[in-house]
């Protein structure tokens, strides 16, 4: 068995900080541009936004050599145990010192944004207050997603270090940032607890979304096309496999056909396209993840 | 070393380790000195670094090859070709440049101008032997091989070197079939690298430059070992390179100490000292020594110091036999053990000797032959007939578990222990840093070494072992009396009150003492005939006076700074650490070598004589007068400067080898040619032994139409000899884990092999498994006009240890060399497959320990 | 303090392992489970517990050469693994050693990543990334690194960083007047002057070195995440603005009806 340096946990919290951050940054749109209008989409936003990446940051550290070590890379340490001026860790050299910082305080934005969210609700200074966190949110939020990205991407890797894979991961975010998004409302829809049906309009804007990605991805293979770890990604039997059916064919080609029929889909649909289109997310970031490390 | 001997008088590396930064050109053939002696590189990088240029003659491109200037690839086989080719060379080059050449050197140091029995014939007269060959008996009368001597019984000799019948018109003669083509077609060198190879080692003939040749197993573990270091010699003497700072023969020895062991008598046929062991015919000192040693030089400017050895046997009787040594009982001469005369009791012999049920019990000390020895399946079945064996070893070595030994090599089914009536002990030794004591090394150097740590739980140093057990057969024999009881109860055995011997008191034995004064002696020169002094080892006489324990010395000055260091430990003979150094200086005692003088004379002169002596340098080797005055004139008081030898001159023809005075090619026991192809009908050398048919059982030969490829065995840096020190270190087991098979693409591509497939390697002896290791580094040899492939196989694997794999000495064949009888692991002939099983049978996991699971 | 420097000539390296065995013994790293796969190189890589290591490579051609390279750290002068750091554990001291402070390492493994020669390696017992670290105890003590002590022709050697480039480029003159060969002074400027210069007499790629070696940039990289990020939340605004309009329009149009 083969192991690898970074596997699941990484490849998860790549995938699950931008979704989350990608979900919150759609809410915060929505929000910004159409206040009242997009409640669901925004209170489904700032649902999701907080647990993806959560769960990213806790996976960051069980994946840590020594995980209850974590706090290093918060704190500076002085001589023995004690901490040292200027208390606070920070290597701006560091796409992974950025990260910890960047994923920490999105984290706390966005829960303070889900709760300012639902309890504002009734109160007539919520929407300013819901707007102001959103925007505060908002760099943070994109920071996370194109964090992921650069955090692989500022290594030696052959295949990493391509430029174009932060662009590439900010695009695959927000593809599966909105499917998040569709996912939830979708279920809702079936449940018959909502009444505005936004799905078909999200779809729509996630198909031009996937075109994004789409580019960004042939912009990726086409930069990093000499790398012999390009071809193990898109032409090697097991990664190639899973790189091909399920990141391009179920993660994207399919979604795409779905996602500007006129007449909509049924939530069913929506939501199965939306976990393919979620789970294509997943695998692009994971086939990246193990090709690089693939000698 | 015995072919040293032979030529110059001393069988031992003529120069040290440092002094090979000297040289100008370094040839390195049949050793793997990068691989096998890393330590020697410093001083080969060194030279390198001052412009020195490295020359690597091997079958195969190794980590020495890498680093040489000049590589020349020759086949298992082709070693006297390939020597006598260049010699060819520099004799019709001397006579079109003598000015490129030292013929001074030639003419007044070595026998080129002595003139032989005309009766003498060369093998390209008589189809392949020299003159007085008994096919039956497999040996020469050597009664043409004679100087011609005038009325005093001093050989003649023609300064001119154009009588035929003088040793360099002999030679000339017998290497003229040795062209660079016939060269080539014999060796599969390439014409123009061996052409490269012959100019540029040539140039170290003239006068002030240096070139050394290194060699190791590779020369030796031949039919006609003995004869490739004599190829070197006479290579070596006709560019003048002996005696001197960065020339030589450095024979580089395989373990640290196996100068000392060999100098202590580790062979059957010496004593301590390099005397002969007498045999049956040896009644008494007197006559053993006019046998051997007396009477044998006419020649008042020879020294001839072998004439001494009366001296050094009495002394070593008694340092042996203390005061029951006595002038009336000839110091107890007959208590020395006697020879059969003619019989050889060499390694293979005492196994074919097992073999045959001759041999009861053995102890077997720091060796592991079920790994190491020739044909060892065979050997591994010879130790079942012992009725009892003693292993003494610092680990449980393969010779000491034969009991449980595989079957057969690649396979896990071992034998039944039920069926072995073997009594086996294993005693555990103390380790070389657990015990305090001397080693000596290649340079002949003495360094003493003291305890670093106790040994390991209730291991025991050698001597102590040694010890208990004299007392305990001392013992015995009072009780119960034996034949020759004497021998073991008259001996002299004080080494202190304490359980552990004292170290000290062997190593001053083994110097001697003034028996008058109890002092103990400065030096060889003072050992009588007469009893009143003892030395265990005359060459040793020196190396512990009343001064202190020379060997222990570290003092780090080099006056001549030619890299000396005189006053680091010490070096037999008296601290002499060139020796032959009197053929460094001309006649007049001038050296020729300005810049790198090894000794150079500083007497003072009046009117064109030296008057007064004084060598500067070097202790010399011979402290006489140089041979000439200032003015040119002849002194009666000089010596010759090769002491050691009855003639005082280096033996270009050497009459004591008992395969021919001069090498002559022949090919490996296993040969993958038809005939010899020097073109004659010869075609294993003439005096060896052949076991496979006086004792074929076991002793298959294999031929080139099953077995096309020719093997050889070497070591890797990473494992040593037999593997037991190394292959339980996990450091070096995880950078060389399993044996190996190196192979040419060639060869790979046509047996449809890839790297790192599982391979057999077939003999007519056995089978081996081991990985493949395809390299460009080996290249198929053209070799009379046929394509023959080479493999090579390293040898350190067996079935106990932490590492364990196939044996390759499974493959090897019993035979060795006509004069020593070291075995011909070298070359020899197999095949090569793929293995059916793809996995090393034994250990199918790949894991290393496997040998700890099945004990 | 001066800088201070390793010298590796490949051109005196005679492949002899002392060095691998020497590393391994101060360090008290564990021996790997190696298997042969056809070469002498062995381990196959470096690893948490292999420092140093010995690259045996065969270039093809004529006339045959045998290349052996000490592998190891190479104390970059800018080294990325000191910038991938996130908690600090990773230090360049002003002597120019880089090394991993076994205390503070989280264990994030960015270092394995970031290194542009793949040196540093996860060691999976302790969870610490480790490398050769020019033994920093024997050189605070006025030893050399063990690996120099063992080496026994001179390949490896260690000093003022001056001197040893000294050193290089008079074996240069040598090996180039001797052989012929280009000679390249490996880390003489590469990466802000490496803390291991190594003499080779090929090209770089031979010996399976990077030619160019380059530590990863960041800002780049950031931007071409954050711009396109900017502009598709631009479009994502423009979007949802626009739906709303729309819905708004016709809700409108839905009152006017009304």
């Amino acid at each position: 068995m083969v192991h690898y340096d970074w596997g699941l946990p990484v490849a998860i919290d790549l995938f699950a900080a931008g979704m989350g951050a990608a979900a919150f940054m759609v809410a915060v749109m929505a929000d910004l541009a159409g206040s009242k209008k997009f409640t669901s989409i925004r209170l489904t936003g700032a649902i999701i936004a907080p647990w993806p990446a959560i769960l990213g940051v806790l996976l960051l550290v069980v994946d840590l050599g020594k995980p209850f070590r974590f706090w290093e890379m918060l704190l500076k340490r002085g001589e023995g145990l004690s901490i040292a001026p200027p208390y606070l860790m920070f290597n701006p050299g560091s796409a992974m010192s950025w990260g910890t910082w960047i994923l920490t305080l999105f984290v706390i934005i966005s829960l303070i944004y889900l709760i300012v969210s639902i309890i504002a609700i009734p109160f007539s200074w919520g929407e300013i207050a819901t707007k102001t966190i959103g925007i505060i949110g908002l760099p943070f939020a994109l920071l996370v997603t194109t964090y992921t990205g650069v955090l692989i991407s500022a290594t030696s890797n052959a295949l990493w270090s391509n430029y174009l894979l932060p662009f590439v991961f900010v695009s695959s975010a927000i593809v599966t940032g909105i499917a998040g998004i569709i996912c939830i409302l979708a279920i809702l829809k079936m449940l018959k607890l909502l009444e505005e049906d936004f799905i078909p309009g999200l779809e729509k804007l996630n198909g031009v979304m996937i075109v994004v990605l789409l580019a960004s991805l042939a912009l990726f293979i086409i930069v990093g096309i000499m790398q012999p770890q390009m071809l193990t990604l898109i032409a090697s039997a097991k990664l190639g496999i899973l790189f091909w059916l399920f990141s391009i064919i179920l993660g994207i080609i399919i979604p795409l056909i779905f996602s500007f029929k006129k007449e909509g889909n049924p939530a069913g649909t929506s939501f199965i396209i939306s976990l393919l289109v979620i789970l294509g997310g997943f695998f692009l970031r994971y086939v990246i993840l193990i090709a690089g490390q693939i000698a | 070393m015995a072919s040293l001997a032979a030529t110059f008088g001393r069988g031992a590396m003529t120069n040290h380790w440092i002094d090979i930064r000297n040289a100008d050109r370094i040839l390195i053939i049949g050793s793997n000195a990068a691989e096998n002696h890393p330590m020697s590189f410093k001083w080969v990088t060194e030279a390198i670094d001052r412009g020195g240029i490295l020359i690597n003659v091997d079958p195969r491109f190794t980590r020495t090859s890498s680093k040489a200037h000049l590589y020349a690839p020759m086949r298992s086989g082709g070693d006297i070709p390939f020597i006598l080719g260049m010699i060819k060379y520099i004799i019709d080059d001397m006579e079109a440049n003598p000015d490129n050449y030292n013929m001074e050197y030639i003419r007044e140091y070595t026998t080129a101008s002595f003139l032989i029995n005309p009766n003498f014939k060369l093998p390209e007269e008589l189809d392949g032997v020299f003159s007085g060959y008994d096919p039956n008996k497999r040996k020469y009368d050597k009664s043409t091989w004679q100087y011609q001597k005038d009325g005093a019984g001093i050989p003649k000799k023609d300064k001119s070197l154009k009588n035929p019948n003088c040793v360099f018109q002999i030679l000339k003669k017998h290497v003229s079939r040795y062209d660079p083509k016939t060269v080539s077609s014999i060796t599969g060198t390439p014409e123009d690298i061996y052409a490269k190879v012959c100019k540029s080692y040539a140039e170290s003939g003239a006068v002030g430059k240096a070139g050394t040749i290194m060699y190791a197993m590779g020369t030796t573990q031949h039919t006609y070992g003995t004869q490739n270091i004599r190829g070197y010699a006479i290579l070596q003497l006709l560019l003048a390179n002996m005696g001197i700072a960065g020339g030589g023969i450095n024979a580089l020895r395989g373990e640290s100490n196996v100068q000392g062991s060999t100098d202590m008598c580790l062979l059957f046929h010496i004593l301590p000292g390099y005397l002969k062991t007498p045999d049956q015919k040896d009644t008494s000192t007197d006559s053993y020594s006019k046998r051997y040693y007396e009477g044998k030089n006419k020649d008042p400017k020879s020294a001839d110091w072998w004439g001494n050895a009366r001296k050094y046997l009495v002394s070593l009787l008694k340092a042996w036999y203390g005061a029951k040594a006595t002038k009336e009982n000839d110091f107890c001469f007959g208590y020395l053990p006697k020879r059969d005369v003619g019989k050889n009791y060499s390694h293979i012999s005492l196994f074919e000797a097992m073999y045959d049920g001759d041999i009861k019990g053995m102890f077997c000390m720091g060796q592991n032959p079920a790994v190491g020895g020739p044909n060892c399946g065979k050997e591994r079945k010879a130790l079942e007939r012992l009725d009892w064996l003693v292993c003494v070893d610092i680990w449980n070595t393969e010779t000491a578990n034969f009991w449980r030994r595989p079957v057969a090599n690649d396979t896990a089914e071992r034998v039944d222990p039920k069926k072995i009536k073997t009594e086996v002990f294993l005693l555990p030794a103390a380790s070389s840093v657990e015990k305090e004591g001397s080693i000596t090394n290649s340079g002949r150097w003495q360094q003493w070494r003291y305890q670093a740590v106790h040994p390991v739980e209730k291991s025991k140093s050698d001597l102590w072992i040694l010890n208990e057990l004299f007392k305990a057969v001392r013992g015995l024999y009072k009780q119960e009396g034996g034949p020759v009881a004497g021998a073991i109860l008259d001996m002299a055995w004080d080494y202190g009150p304490y359980d552990e011997p004292d170290v000290h008191k062997v190593a001053k034995e083994i110097n001697g003492y003034d028996l008058k004064t109890g002092k103990l002696l400065p030096s060889f020169g003072k050992l009588q005939t007469d009893g009143s002094t003892s030395s265990g080892n005359w060459l040793y006489c020196a190396s512990y006076t009343e001064a202190g324990n020379m060997a222990a010395r570290r003092g780090r000055s080099d006056p001549t700074g030619i890299g000396l260091y005189p006053e680091w430990s010490w070096c037999w003979p008296v601290n002499r650490r060139i020796i032959y150094n009197r053929a460094s200086v001309n006649l007049k005692g001038v050296p020729w070598d300005a810049e790198h003088p090894v000794i150079a004379f500083k007497g003072a002169a009046t009117g064109g004589k030296y008057t007064s002596k004084k060598w500067v340098g070097d202790v010399p080797d011979g402290g006489w007068y140089p041979l000439q005055n200032p003015d040119g004139s002849w002194r009666s008081d000089a010596k010759y400067p090769f002491i050691m030898k009855p003639e005082g001159h280096a033996r270009i023809f050497a009459m004591g080898r008992a395969d021919g005075p001069l090498p002559e090619h022949y090919e490996p026991l296993e040969t993958p040619l038809k005939k010899n192809p020097i073109g004659h009908g010869m075609i294993l050398n003439p005096a060896v032994v052949c076991w496979d048919k006086t004792k074929p059982e076991e002793n298959p030969v294999g031929t080139a139409d099953k077995y096309p490829i020719i093997c050889t065995t070497y070591r890797v840096t990473e494992h040593w000899q037999a593997g037991m020190m190394t292959r339980n270190l996990p450091w070096l087991t995880e950078m060389m884990p399993a044996p190996f098979v190196e192979m040419s693409k060639e060869l790979a591509k046509e047996k449809g092999i890839k790297n790192g497939d599982r391979v057999h390697v077939k003999t007519a002896r056995g089978l081996m498994g081991a990985w493949a290791c395809v390299t460009s580094r080996f290249k198929p040899f053209k070799l009379v006009g046929k394509v023959v492939h080479q493999v090579g196989v390293p040898w350190h694997w067996g079935y106990e240890g932490h590492s364990c794999g196939c044996s390759a000495n499974i493959l090897t064949p019993h035979i060795g060399d006509a004069n020593t009888m070291i075995p011909e692991f070298k070359a020899f002939l197999c095949d090569i497959e793929k293995s059916p099983y793809g996995i090393d049978r034994a250990n199918p996991s790949g894991e290393l320990g496997h040998g700890e699971e099945v004990a | 303090m001066t800088q201070k420097a390793m010298l590796i000539d490949t051109t005196k390296c005679m492949g002899c392992r002392g060095c691998q065995v020497a590393c391994k013994q101060w360090n008290q790293l564990a021996a790997e489970n190696t298997r042969f796969t056809g070469s002498y190189q062995n381990p196959p890589n470096l690893s948490a517990s292999t420092w140093t290591l010995i690259k045996f490579i065969e270039p093809e051609g004529d006339p045959i050469r045998w290349l052996f390279r000490k592998e190891q750290c190479f104390h970059c002068g800018d080294p990325a693994c000191v910038d991938a750091c996130p908690t600090g554990a990773l230090k360049k001291r002003p002597d120019g050693i880089v090394w991993i402070d076994q205390k503070i390492c989280a264990g994030c493994k960015y270092c394995v990543h970031a290194c542009p020669f793949q040196t540093p390696h996860t060691d999976h017992d302790t969870g610490t990334a480790k490398k050769c670290r020019m033994c920093i105890d024997r050189v605070d003590n006025g030893l050399k690194p063990a690996c120099v002590t063992a080496c026994p022709t001179g390949a490896v050697l260690y000093g003022a960083r001056e001197d040893m480039l000294k050193v290089a480029k008079k074996r240069k003159a040598i090996v180039e007047k001797q052989t012929g060969a280009s000679v390249r002074i490996y880390g003489e400027t590469e990466l802000g002057g490496l803390g291991v210069i190594t003499v080779l007499a090929d090209k770089a790629s031979v010996y399976g070195l990077p030619e160019q070696p380059k530590k990863p940039l960041l800002l780049p990289r950031w931007l071409i995440g954050i711009v396109p990020g900017a502009v598709i939340l631009y479009g994502m605004f423009k979007n949802f603005t626009g739906v709303r309009e729309k819905a708004e329009k016709e809700e409108k149009a839905k009152e006017g009806q009304s």
